[in-house]
C-alpha cells in the first residue's frame, strides 16, 4: 500500500467571476522512502496540488472532488480539529522563501518548539531544548545557535533551520515548495546534499515541488510533469528526463541548456498557458503543441496512459493513436 | 584597453560606506567600508556578450551599475569610445545614457504600473531628437520596438497596461523601451531570471538579436553559468568583487582553472545527463565582503589551499590568450 494516494484530485478556486480551476483531476501515489518531484512552470498546479494534501489550502480554495488517502487513512473530508495528528507529525512542509517562513521577532528554537509542544503534551522544555539541538545537528547546524534570531541565520542556514522544523516531528512525508530556489548554486548544491542524506538517515518519503528540472534530477526517484492542472506526463525520473514522452516535456527539458552539447538555443513554446477559468475541452496543451495530430486534441481530453507498459504515464492523443496520424 | 572595445573597465573600485549607530557616531569612531567591487578591469568589444557570472553578493550588479555610472566608482576609470565617462559633464551624461541602456530583473517592479506600454516604451524618446515629434511618429516607433521585441502585433500591446501583461511580456516591453533609443551598450542584470523556462529562450534570442544586427556590446548579468555559457562570447567569474576568471564562454564551461570556477561548473546538474565530473561542494557560505580574508579571497573554502595562498593575493594571470585567472596556481585542482 502506499504511504500516500491521490485520485483524481480537484482543487478550485473562488473568484468573482466563477471558480478557477487550478488543480483538475491529479492522480499520483507515493511509497513511503520514495521521492516524487512536481515539476511545471507557474501556474500549473504544483503548488496547489500540494497544499491541498497537507490540507493548508487558503479560504478561496476548496477541494472539490477526488481522495487522498494517507497511510490508509481518508483525508479528503478531515476538518482543523482532526488534523492536529497528521499536519506536521505525519506530513510537513518546507516552504520557498526561508525568511518569510521564519517568525523574524522569535527564536528559532522557540519557533521549532512551538511545533514540539503543540504535538507532544507534556514535553518539557529542557527536553524540547535538546530536540532542538539534535536537529540542529541532523541539518548540520551548529547546535550553539539554537536560542538566535533568524535575521542572524544566512540564506542557507535559514533554508536549514526550515528544514530541521519541518523534520521536528519525524513525519513520514515532507513536502518541499521550491526550497532550493532562492539559493546560491553553492548553498542550492549543499541543501540538495542534505536532503539527499537525510533521506538516507530517516527514510521520509518527499515531494518535491520545482520548477527547475536540474533538482528534480538530484533528488527523486519519480516525476511528474504539470501542465494547467493536469499531470502531463509521469515515471522515473531517468525515463521522464531522458525518453520523455509528452511534447510539453519535451519543450519544458530541452528548454534547459546542456553544456556537455553544442550551444544551440532553443525555441519558447509559443503562446500562453490556457485560462483555467473556462479549460479547453480537449488537450490543454493543444494549442501550442508542435505535433498536433489534428481535431481529436482539440475536442478530445487525452488520458493518462501507461504508455510503455512500465509505469511511464503519458496523456497525449499522438502516443495512443488517437486519431488519424497525418 | 584594446582599441577595438567599446567600453572599457580599468582599476574599478566601489565602495559603500556603511551606516552606523549614534555612538559609532558620536566617538567617530572610522567609518566602516564594503568595498564592492575591487580593482576589476575588462573590456567588451561591440557585438559581443559579456557575461559576468557570480553568487549574490559578488559585485556583478554593481560592476554593471559603475559601468553605467549609475554608482560612483571609488577608483579606476570607465572608458566608452576611449572616453571617461567619469569626466563627462551635463549633455555629455545625457548623451552617453542615450547610447547606454539597462535592463533590470523584476518587470513587475521596473514598469510603471500607472505608464500604458506606449508611454513606457517612449518616455526615453523625450531625451533625444524625436521629443517633439508627431504622436504618429511616436507611435511607429514604438510599434517597430515592440515587434522587434516580439510582441507581434506591436499595435495591439501599445494602450495596455504592465498588469495585463505577462511576466515575459513585460521584459519584452523593457527590451523594447531599451532598444527604442538604439543603445550601443546594454546591461542587463538578470532579465530572465523571473521567467519559466519555456518562455526565457526567446527573451535571450533577443540579446543575441540585439548583438548581431544592432553590433551592441552587451553585460550580461547573471547567477545561472548555463545560461552565461549559452548567450555569450566571454565569461567572467566573479568572487567576492574581484574577478577570478575571465575568457571565451566554451573555456570557462569546458575547462576552466581556477578552483572556484571549477566548483560552480562541477554543481551544475544537466537535465537527463549523467554527471560527468565529480561535484566539488564548497563549504560555508561567501564570507561577508565587510571582513574579507587575507591573502587570496577564496583560500578559506578552497579546496587546494597553499601556504603562499594564505599570505600573498594572486594577481589575474594570463594562462593562455584571451584567458586569464586570479590563482596562484590555476588549473591544480
Amino acid at each position: 500500500m502506499p504511504l500516500l494516494e491521490v485520485s483524481d484530485l480537484k482543487t478550485y478556486f473562488k473568484i468573482s467571476r466563477g471558480e478557477i480551476k487550478a488543480v483538475d483531476g491529479v492522480s499520483f501515489t507515493v511509497d513511503s522512502g520514495e521521492a516524487l518531484g512536481l515539476v511545471g512552470e507557474s501556474g500549473c498546479g504544483k503548488t496547489t496540488t500540494a497544499l491541498s494534501v497537507i490540507k493548508l489550502l487558503p479560504e478561496n480554495a476548496r477541494v472539490a472532488g477526488g481522495k487522498i488517502v494517507f497511510n490508509g487513512r481518508d483525508i479528503t473530508a478531515l476538518k482543523d480539529d482532526d488534523l492536529y495528528d497528521f499536519r506536521w507529525a505525519e506530513a510537513s512542509m518546507v516552504f520557498q522563501g526561508a525568511m518569510n517562513a521564519l517568525n523574524p521577532v522569535k527564536r528559532v528554537s522557540d519557533q521549532i518548539m512551538e511545533a514540539l509542544f503543540l504535538h507532544k503534551k507534556g514535553m518539557t522544555k529542557k527536553d524540547g531544548l535538546a530536540r532542538v539541538k539534535e536537529l540542529f545537528e541532523l541539518v548540520e547546524l551548529n547546535p550553539s545557535m539554537i536560542h538566535c534570531y533568524p535575521h542572524e541565520f544566512s540564506g542557507g542556514m535559514r533554508q536549514r533551520a526550515v528544514i530541521a522544523m519541518a523534520l521536528a516531528l519525524s513525519p513520514k512525508l515532507v513536502i518541499g515548495d521550491e526550497p532550493t530556489t532562492a539559493l546560491d548554486v553553492m548553498v542550492q548544491a549543499q541543501i540538495i546534499d542534505l536532503i539527499n542524506s537525510l533521506r538516507a538517515k530517516l527514510g521520509m518519503a518527499l515531494i518535491m515541488i520545482t520548477h527547475d528540472l536540474s533538482v528534480i534530477t538530484e533528488l527523486c526517484d519519480k516525476t511528474a510533469v504539470m501542465y494547467a492542472g493536469k499531470i502531463v506526463e509521469m515515471g522515473s525520473t531517468v525515463e521522464v528526463t531522458t525518453s520523455y514522452l509528452h511534447p510539453y516535456t519535451e519543450k519544458l527539458i530541452t528548454a534547459f541548456p546542456n553544456i556537455y552539447k553544442e550551444r544551440r538555443m532553443v525555441d519558447s513554446i509559443p503562446g500562453d498557458p490556457p485560462d483555467l477559468f473556462e479549460p479547453p475541452k480537449g488537450c490543454r496543451f493543444a494549442e501550442r503543441c508542435h505535433v498536433k495530430i489534428g481535431d481529436v486534441c482539440e475536442c478530445e481530453e487525452p488520458v493518462l496512459t501507461d504508455i510503455t507498459g512500465k509505469g511511464h504515464y503519458a496523456a497525449c492523443h499522438k502516443l495512443t493513436g488517437g486519431g488519424a496520424y497525418v | 584597453m584594446s582599441e577595438t572595445a567599446l567600453v572599457g573597465v580599468k582599476d574599478v573600485s566601489v565602495e559603500f560606506k556603511i551606516r552606523q549607530g549614534f555612538i559609532d557616531e558620536f566617538i567617530r569612531r572610522k567609518k566602516k567600508v564594503v568595498r564592492a567591487v575591487d580593482n576589476i578591469s575588462f573590456d567588451i568589444a561591440p557585438g559581443e556578450i559579456l557575461s559576468l557570472v557570480g553568487e549574490s553578493g559578488s559585485g556583478k550588479t554593481t560592476t554593471g551599475r559603475a559601468l553605467l555610472s549609475l554608482v560612483r566608482s571609488t577608483a579606476g576609470n570607465v572608458y566608452f569610445h576611449g572616453g571617461d565617462i567619469g569626466l563627462l559633464k551635463g549633455k555629455q551624461v545625457r548623451d552617453f545614457r542615450k547610447k547606454a541602456q539597462m535592463i533590470f530583473q523584476d518587470p513587475y517592479q521596473s514598469l510603471n504600473p500607472r505608464f500604458n506600454v506606449f508611454e513606457i516604451v517612449t518616455e526615453p524618446l523625450l531625451f533625444n531628437e524625436h521629443k517633439n515629434a508627431d504622436r504618429a511618429v511616436k507611435e511607429e516607433m514604438a510599434v517597430k520596438a515592440l515587434e522587434f521585441a516580439g510582441l507581434r502585433p506591436g499595435i495591439e500591446y501599445l494602450y495596455r497596461y504592465p498588469h495585463e501583461l505577462s511576466g515575459g511580456q513585460r521584459q519584452r516591453v523593457s527590451i523594447a523601451t531599451c532598444f527604442i533609443m538604439s543603445p550601443e551598450l546594454i546591461v542587463a542584470d538578470e532579465p530572465v531570471s523571473m521567467l519559466d523556462a519555456s518562455v526565457r529562450a526567446n527573451i535571450l534570442k533577443l540579446f543575441v538579436g540585439m548583438k548581431d544586427e544592432k553590433n551592441a556590446a552587451i553585460l550580461f548579468i547573471t547567477h545561472d553559468l548555463s545560461l552565461a555559457w549559452l548567450i555569450s562570447d566571454r565569461i567572467a567569474i566573479m568572487y567576492l568583487g574581484k574577478i577570478v576568471e575571465i575568457g571565451p564562454a566554451d573555456i570557462i564551461a569546458g575547462s576552466c582553472m581556477h578552483p572556484y570556477s571549477q566548483a560552480l561548473t562541477s554543481v551544475l546538474a544537466m537535465v537527463g545527463e549523467e554527471r560527468r565530473r565529480p561535484r566539488i561542494i564548497l563549504k560555508g557560505e561567501t564570507p561577508s565582503p565587510m571582513n574579507i580574508p587575507e591573502g587570496c579571497r577564496f583560500h578559506p573554502r578552497c579546496p587546494a589551499v597553499c601556504d603562499l595562498c594564505r599570505k600573498e593575493e594572486p594577481t589575474l594571470k594570463e594562462v593562455q590568450p584571451g584567458h586569464s585567472v586570479m590563482c596562484h596556481y590555476p588549473g591544480k585542482m
